[in-house]
């Protein structure tokens, strides 16, 4: 059986050169929208990956839906035959997008393999090797104006009809960021300046509509599948490799609806691999709740095959990289931070972990890795969910409990797993008017304590709960 | 005469990319963040190299208004650094003056020469895909001692400094962030120089801060070698202008600016004269290309760069 893959580049260095939100959102859609038209060309084929109906092909879906890669059975003369389709493509895409072709098919690094396989050999397992040898080998072009940026800054308008059907643009930061208190008075006050940012130096403004601390912020998320190769190791027909893949589309359609509810923006969603914006908090939604509802649904759509993997307990999850940064940070700093918190941090040890971290204007940041597997992350996200009024005494409370507990550390680790003695502990400490009304916030957090000193496999338990106590006072403080 | 020259680093030092701040960068690509390179380039060597010369040789006035060659010395001090200011895009070999040949910049420790080399020696090369290689594995970041095949990697050599200041403009929005680097475990920074000057060691600066540097002159007739087998190594990033040729390449991209002025050597708070010239893209050194075609070797051997050490590679041509 014969098989092509191919994988399209450069991702990384495109997304590096981004500074708005668009151009994040614009450098990814143009690979998705590149892949989709080499196989709409091969629409008669069967693909391995990725799955393939009337759906995807749709327009108007807002994102790019396609992985950067991809795997074919190919049958004679499909070889030449790509090599034109790529051409042609590439040459309508410039035309439409007003770019100058020789530019673009010099700078998008585009490879791809045939193989003959035997029937009983797995093709994912088999090509992927190839495509990651193959994304290795780089070739250097000369430019000095990067003119694939400077379109999609100008006039990417080609490929926002194509994915929001008419000539709206994708949103700007601020638009995100301050997606619970956005009105059309706020957004055309946005829109208008030449300077998205300028929104956040008009003190009338913020003051009118309320601005809080983390309204200044934004969240660039990446999440990835663990484990995924355990997966597709016990795939081996070609029904498998079509449900495989149809759950990854499903998977990918499903957290882009999510995320759009929740007032983000999804960048692409192909195959297991998902980068979005959002705004920290929506409501009474943090960016974790969000997460949890797209981890729930991955776990939902690939229980089946879970339960297939016999491997030592390894299970296919998904892992998360969470940045969250100062409005001014640069955008390509901040997805080089996601991804370092995702592949260095969430994906190490048992992995199934979200990573975070927030950088604050001073440039002094806190964050911490929460696994998902366990009783701690449920009690984690009940403390980190809006369980506290907006009083304005609570950044102080919440800095002298951070105190209170780093002082008395040593006493504190020894009866942090007993929880009379923990309630103990807050009732004696915090037992003025004043903390009366955190009494529901103490009960959680006695909770959550009580199962991090529980847990086995969670080291630096102190560190978890200060960077829990400082995102909750992030959120709900002022200052 | 011929030396081994190394470079130990007094002060974290900020070799700039693309992305500096200062009176050098403009509203597009002057930065809240800013992140060193690990290695010098070249060009800035040789640049550290020529004024160094000239201060040793005494050409070089140095007040507090600004640094310059008098009109007396302006005749010798071209004999002796040449008159033009180094072109990468020129093949031609431009004169030096005195300098006549600047190796690859590489890292020594305790007298062992590492360079920086992507690890195709541990996921070899067969039938289209290399061995046991998985797109999780970072296999750039490989440093290799030729004296003794040690290997390490950048967390064994550099640590990172951060730091967050206010420039000197002092706006409203002059706050940044720069992660400069030091060097760890003894390591220094070294290379081999060939010229007809004799000079002396000293403490010179290098970079976007203009760190300091302690240079070291050692007399000496080694060279940077390294052999590979059935592919070349890049010792030095390299400037190539012809599609590559070969039957595969492991590659990654760096690139180049270079700032231009006016010929005298300006004190660089004064009317702003220098600006960033057009952007050259590099392969970047410990690049390795299997079975390079004849064409892809004359285009790396270019004279001009390779004498100020661009364009070095091993010898791979025995099998």
């Amino acid at each position: 059986m014969n098989y092509i893959a191919l994988t399209i580049g450069p991702i990384y260095k495109t997304l590096s050169s981004a500074k708005k939100t668009r151009d994040l959102w614009g450098g990814s859609y143009l690979f998705s929208h590149i892949i989709k038209n080499i196989i709409l060309a091969f629409r008669d084929r069967e693909f391995i990956v990725p799955y393939q109906d009337d759906t995807i092909f749709q327009k108007h879906q807002g994102v790019g839906l396609f992985h950067d890669r991809f795997i074919f059975k190919s049958i004679e003369g499909d070889k030449e035959k790509l090599e034109n389709v790529i051409a042609k493509v590439l040459s309508s895409l410039a035309k439409a997008m007003h770019l100058n072709e020789t530019f673009l098919k010099n700078y998008l690094q585009i490879s791809f393999i045939e193989k003959t396989l035997d029937e009983d050999k797995n093709p994912i397992l088999e090509l992927t090797p190839y495509l990651d040898t193959q994304e290795l080998f780089f070739k250097v072009t000369q430019y000095d104006k990067n003119l694939l940026l400077e379109t999609l800054q100008s006039n990417n308008s080609f490929l926002k009809k194509e994915a929001f059907g008419e000539n709206r643009g994708f949103p700007t930061l601020p638009e995100i960021a301050l997606h619970d208190i956005m009105d059309n008075t706020l957004r055309n006050n946005i829109v208008k300046q030449e300077d998205e940012l300028s929104v956040y130096e008009d003190k009338a403004l913020q003051k009118q509509y309320n601005f809080k601390r983390y309204h200044k912020y934004i969240a660039i998320v990446h999440a990835d599948g663990d484990n995924m190769s355990e997966v597709i190791q016990n795939l081996t027909s070609t029904e498998d490799f079509s449900n495989f893949s149809k759950k990854l589309f499903e998977y990918g359609l499903a957290s882009h609806e999510s995320i759009k509810v929740y007032g983000g923006e999804t960048i692409f969603a192909g195959g297991d691999d998902l980068l979005f914006f959002a705004p920290v908090v929506n409501g009474n939604s943090t960016i974790f709740n969000l997460i949890d509802e797209i981890s729930k649904k991955f776990d939902t759509l690939f229980k089946k095959e879970n339960q297939k993997i016999t491997n030592n307990g390894k299970q296919a999850t998904l892992s998360f990289g969470v940045s969250i940064t100062y409005h001014k940070f640069p955008l390509y700093e901040a997805l080089e931070k996601s991804r370092h918190l995702l592949f260095s941090q969430a994906k190490s040890g048992k992995k199934n972990n979200i990573a975070f971290s927030i950088i604050k204007h001073s440039g002094q940041g806190f964050g911490g890795i929460v696994p998902k597997n366990n009783e701690v992350y449920k009690q984690f996200l009940a403390l980190t969910s809006n369980i506290m009024g907006n009083d304005e005494g609570v950044d102080n409370f919440l800095h002298s409990l951070h105190h209170k507990i780093d002082t008395y550390k040593i006493v504190f680790n020894q009866i942090a797993n007993n929880q009379t003695k923990l309630t103990n502990f807050f009732n004696n400490y915090f037992n003025e008017e004043e903390h009366k009304q955190y009494q529901a916030f103490f009960e959680q957090l006695i909770l959550f304590i009580n199962e991090l000193y529980h847990d086995e496999t969670i080291k630096n338990k102190l560190a978890l709960i200060y960077a829990t106590l400082r995102f909750v006072k992030f959120i709900k403080g002022d200052k | 005469m011929k030396y081994l020259i190394t470079l130990t680093p007094l002060e974290p030092f900020l070799f700039g990319g693309d992305t500096t701040f200062g009176a050098y960068a403009n509203k597009e690509e002057g930065s809240y963040l800013v992140q060193s390179t690990r290695f010098p380039q070249q060009s800035a060597i040789l640049g550290m190299l020529k004024k160094e010369i000239m201060i040793q040789a005494g050409y070089l006035t140095r007040k507090r208004k600004g640094e310059w060659v008098d009109a007396k010395f302006k005749v010798k001090a071209e004999i002796l650094v040449g008159k033009e200011k180094f072109d990468i895009t020129k093949r031609d070999q431009q004169s030096l003056g005195a300098i006549k040949n600047i190796s690859p910049v590489f890292l020594l420790q305790d007298n062992q020469r590492y360079i920086k080399k992507v690890d195709i020696d541990g996921y070899p090369y067969e039938n289209d895909k290399l061995k046991n290689y998985t797109s999780k594995i970072d296999i750039y970041n490989n440093y290799i001692s030729i004296d003794n095949k040690h290997r390490l990697t950048s967390k064994d050599i550099w640590e990172s400094v951060e730091q967050i200041g206010n420039k000197k403009d002092g706006t409203d929005n002059a706050l940044f962030k720069k992660t400069s680097y030091k060097l760890m475990n003894n390591f220094k920074f070294a290379f081999y120089l060939e010229c007809d000057f004799e000079l002396k060691a000293s403490i010179v600066h290098l970079g976007a801060d203009r760190s300091s540097f302690q240079m070291e002159v050692t007399i000496s007739d080694d060279a940077l070698n390294h052999q590979s087998k059935g592919y070349i190594t890049l010792l030095s990033d390299a400037y190539i202008t012809q599609s590559i040729d070969c039957n595969f390449a492991i590659t990654s991209e760096i690139s180049y600016r270079s700032i231009t002025g006016s010929k005298h050597v300006q004190n660089r708070y004064e009317n702003n004269k220098f600006h960033k010239c057009n952007r050259i893209f590099l392969y970047e050194k410990g690049s390795i290309f299997i079975n390079p075609s004849n064409a892809l070797i004359a285009n790396l051997n270019n004279p001009n760069l390779q004498q100020i050490g661009y364009n070095i590679f091993s010898s791979g041509a025995e099998k």
